[in-house]
């Protein structure tokens, strides 16, 4: 689905636009700059008055049920809600964003002054991995105030279409700020003219997507990458309360592992695999209880993949010497070595030794692809394995059952979008 | 001869029920060979808890423990020294791991017997000329890949008089021949032989697609063959449900339904189906076919699961019982109506990461980091 000038448009109308498209992006920069607060009321009309049962139905297309796909609503609506934006908005511009600030520089004698400013137009190449998850890329992209191309990914359930044709429709202001394309990536040719147009391309998605918008781009395009990050829970002997793997088991079972900041296995502060296969047996139970109560269906190609990779993984351990713990419903499977990798997700998850004295080490060589990591310790030991994490290059530490969610403001990856998306201009 | 070869050496292609002693013969013979002369696969069944005694007969063929073609995508397995193993092939390996497989002399021996048998049954081999066109790799010494081999040999089911290729080999590269395959059509419909075309299903739906575009339309010999062999569900971009493509094929080349087959077969398991009629792979009497739900339990006819093949074809790898990625369907002969009793099934798609979202880096990804050896 293609959409311009507030309405769904076909592909032969889209060539139309396209051909157009760099004197519409140059009459939009001429006006006044989009203020603010014009985005923030329109978001928060936007989640006050959403359709809930069509979001709740197309999610349960997506085997999410209806408590599950409730509470991402409610999640939505506390982090596009007025107060919650114009929080982030100072959390991530600053106090004064959108103002000038006159100052003289020390040593000299002359005032200068300071804005941030939005960088102009964004082309954002969106990932299929989450629903809905083009769309949020543009509405941070128009908080900074940019104009916003979005190239729509080749899976999209039709939900980020359908939010942003619904927020034009509340705000008709923002007509000429969103535009939304359905090329395929293939599609070199045109990509390439939505990039000629763009201030900066912000690409979502796994290194294959982000090398080939390396490759199409011009080496003067800035890019602004959202790569496919990696997560796991970090537990010590004091951190093994059957409160704190509770939380844990619900952030595996929730996110059925498939989010950037989901639990992919456990590394445990140890040397001996003994200690490793104790946890599993005591890990696993919690997991399966939680795991009956899962708010995630899976298909039947799904459940025969899982069933497949754990019974390989079975068939493995004479290679691996490693040991698969299995329950009806998940397993945990303990290898020997410290490498980091997905786990076979849909509640199996890998555990490891790893003390504490190798961490660094043996994380480090990840650091691109590092997230966040669930620590599971006692108060006294977790500022020490705070900082040892963030070393090696962890961004973020949380609770095990918090891994997946956010607050407002929050950074993404180790950076704050919206400063990405702006640029700080000065007038002397 | 031993009970294997016996039973590759058997008349009644479909002749399922009256061979199941023998083959449950067969198989307990070709899992005790694979246990004395793979010490891995011996401690997989030792693991399994799996003894050869275990089968008694045809129905407890399903607990011999099924190796994943996963587990040998990332292991290879070998029941004779490597230098006994000739017509080593690998798997097309689209998902960047391949398996590998190779024949010793009683594989071949069997492999012959089984082809001949197919073949034959299936009235696929003719000694009219012919001509073929393969939609599909020259052969070339450095490809090693199984389906190669497999496409070149079937342009010996007939007598061949000319082979035009849709990959031509130029020495060092492979080169999309389509003028050049537009043009033998040509030639080929006015020599008046048969013709053959050999390749995967979205190749042929392609060429029909170029020959509709460019306007080209032939009235071949009512004697010539589309023979299609794997692969409709990789190419979901390009599917056409296949009343469509007979009709289409009828329209462009005049070879309809009828003289449409379909082969299923996998590396990994080297026995070929043949469709028949009513394009229903029915199981041979080569081996047996089991679905397995997601405890690895069988199913019975009508429940979708998970596609396990079984052979005591081959002695060079213990391929015995082997568990593939596809989903798939048994149905019991009569359903089909072509007169072959022998149950069939449908191939209903891959297990695949396909529907799954994730945004979590891949292992590919990772395990990149670790070779390169990152900044350690």
């Amino acid at each position: 689905m293609n959409l311009a000038d507030g309405q769904i448009i076909d592909t032969k109308s889209c060539d139309a636009i396209l051909e157009s498209l760099g004197e519409r992006m140059m009459s939009t920069l001429n006006k006044n700059r989009l203020d603010p607060e014009i985005v923030i009321s329109a978001c928060s009309r936007l989640v006050r008055d959403l359709d809930e049962s069509f979001y709740l139905e197309t999610m349960a297309g997506l085997g999410i049920n209806q408590d599950l796909g409730q509470s991402y609503l409610d999640e939505a609506r506390l982090m596009f809600d007025g107060d919650s934006l114009r929080a982030r908005m100072k959390v991530e511009l600053g106090e004064n964003y959108g103002q000038s600030i006159t100052y003289t520089p020390p040593g000299k004698t002359y005032p200068v002054t300071e804005r941030t400013v939005p960088l102009g137009v964004l082309l954002h190449v969106a990932a299929g991995n989450a629903d809905g998850l083009p769309a949020f890329s543009v509405l941070e992209g128009l908080l900074a105030g940019n104009i916003n191309i979005l190239k729509l990914p080749a899976v999209e359930g039709g939900i980020s279409v359908r939010l942003l044709f619904e927020l034009i429709k509340i705000e008709p202001l923002l007509t000429e700020y969103i535009y939304v394309f359905d090329y395929s990536s293939r599609d070199i040719e045109h990509i390439a003219r939505l990039m000629s147009v763009a201030d900066a391309v912000v690409v979502w998605g796994g290194i294959e997507a982000v090398s080939a918008i390396r490759k199409m781009a011009d080496p003067s395009t800035r890019l602004i990458e959202w790569g496919h990050k990696v997560s796991f829970a970090y537990v010590t002997e004091q951190g093994i309360t059957d409160e704190a793997l509770t939380g844990l088991a619900h952030n595996i079972v929730t996110t059925g592992q498939l989010l950037c900041s989901s639990c992919q296995g456990i590394y445990v502060d140890t040397d001996d695999m003994e200690v490793v296969h104790n946890f599993c047996r005591k890990f696993l139970p919690i997991l399966e209880t939680v795991m009956q109560t899962a708010s995630r269906e899976m298909g039947i190609g799904i459940r025969t993949l899982v069933a497949l990779q754990i019974y390989t993984e079975e068939l493995e351990t004479v290679y691996h010497n490693s040991k698969v713990f299995k329950a009806g419903n998940c397993s945990l499977i303990a290898y020997p070595d410290r490498d980091l990798k997905p786990a076979v997700q849909f509640g199996n998850a890998w555990v490891k030794a790893l003390p504490r004295a190798d961490l660094l080490h043996e994380l480090r060589p990840y650091k691109n692809y590092l997230q966040t990591a669930g620590l599971l310790c006692g108060d006294t030991e977790r500022e020490e394995l705070t900082q040892l994490l963030w070393r090696s290059g962890i961004v973020r530490v949380c609770p095990g059952e918090r891994m997946s969610s956010t607050y407002c403001g929050a950074p993404h990856d180790g950076d704050y979008p919206l400063r990405r998306y702006t640029k700080t201009v000065c007038v002397e | 001869m031993n009970y294997g070869s016996r039973l590759f050496y058997h008349r009644g292609l479909f002749d399922t029920e009256s061979t199941n002693n023998l083959f449950v013969s067969a198989m307990v013979e070709n899992v005790r060979h694979h246990q004395a002369h793979c010490p891995e696969y011996a401690d997989i069944l030792r693991r399994q808890g799996f003894s050869p005694d275990d089968i008694k007969s045809i129905d407890d063929l399903w607990k011999i423990p099924p190796i994943p073609t996963l587990f040998l995508k990332r292991h290879t397995l070998y029941s004779t020294s490597h230098q006994h193993l000739f017509m080593k092939s690998t798997t097309s390996g689209t998902s960047g791991r391949t398996s590998q497989m190779g024949l010793d002399m009683t594989s071949a021996f069997r492999g012959v017997g089984m082809v001949l048998g197919t073949f034959f049954s299936h009235r696929l081999i003719s000694p009219r000329p012919t001509n073929f066109i393969v939609l599909g790799y020259q052969p070339a010494k450095r490809n090693k890949m199984g389906v190669v081999k497999t496409a070149y040999a079937t342009t010996f089911t007939a007598l061949t008089i000319h082979r035009e290729y849709a990959l031509k080999d130029t020495g060092s590269e492979y080169i999309l021949n389509i003028e050049g395959i537009k043009s033998a059509l040509l030639r080929f419909e006015k020599s008046g032989l048969p013709v053959r075309f050999i390749g995967f299903p979205p190749y042929f739906i392609f060429l029909i697609r170029e020959l509709m575009e460019s306007g080209i339309k032939v009235k071949l010999h009512p004697k010539s063959l589309v023979m299609l062999a794997g692969g409709w569900k990789q190419f979901m971009a390009e599917q056409v449900d296949k009343p469509t493509l007979y009709a289409m094929s009828e329209a462009v080349l005049g070879i309809g339904s009828d003289r449409i087959r379909e082969f299923f077969g996998a590396v990994e398991h080297p026995i070929s189906y043949a469709d028949c009629p009513n394009h229903h792979f029915h199981v041979p009497i080569y081996s047996r076919v089991i679905i397995r739900d997601t405890d690895l339990k069988p199913v019975g006819y009508g429940v979708p699961g998970m596609l396990n093949l079984i052979t005591p074809m081959l002695t060079s790898m213990p391929f015995c019982s082997v568990m593939t990625d596809d989903l798939a369907v048994m149905h019991p002969g009569s359903d089909c109506g072509c007169g072959i009793t022998s149950p069939y099934f449908d191939v209903l798609g891959r297990v695949g990461l396909a529907d799954v979202k994730t945004c979590a880096a891949s292992a590919s990804e990772l395990l990149d980091v670790k070779q390169k050896g990152g900044s350690k």
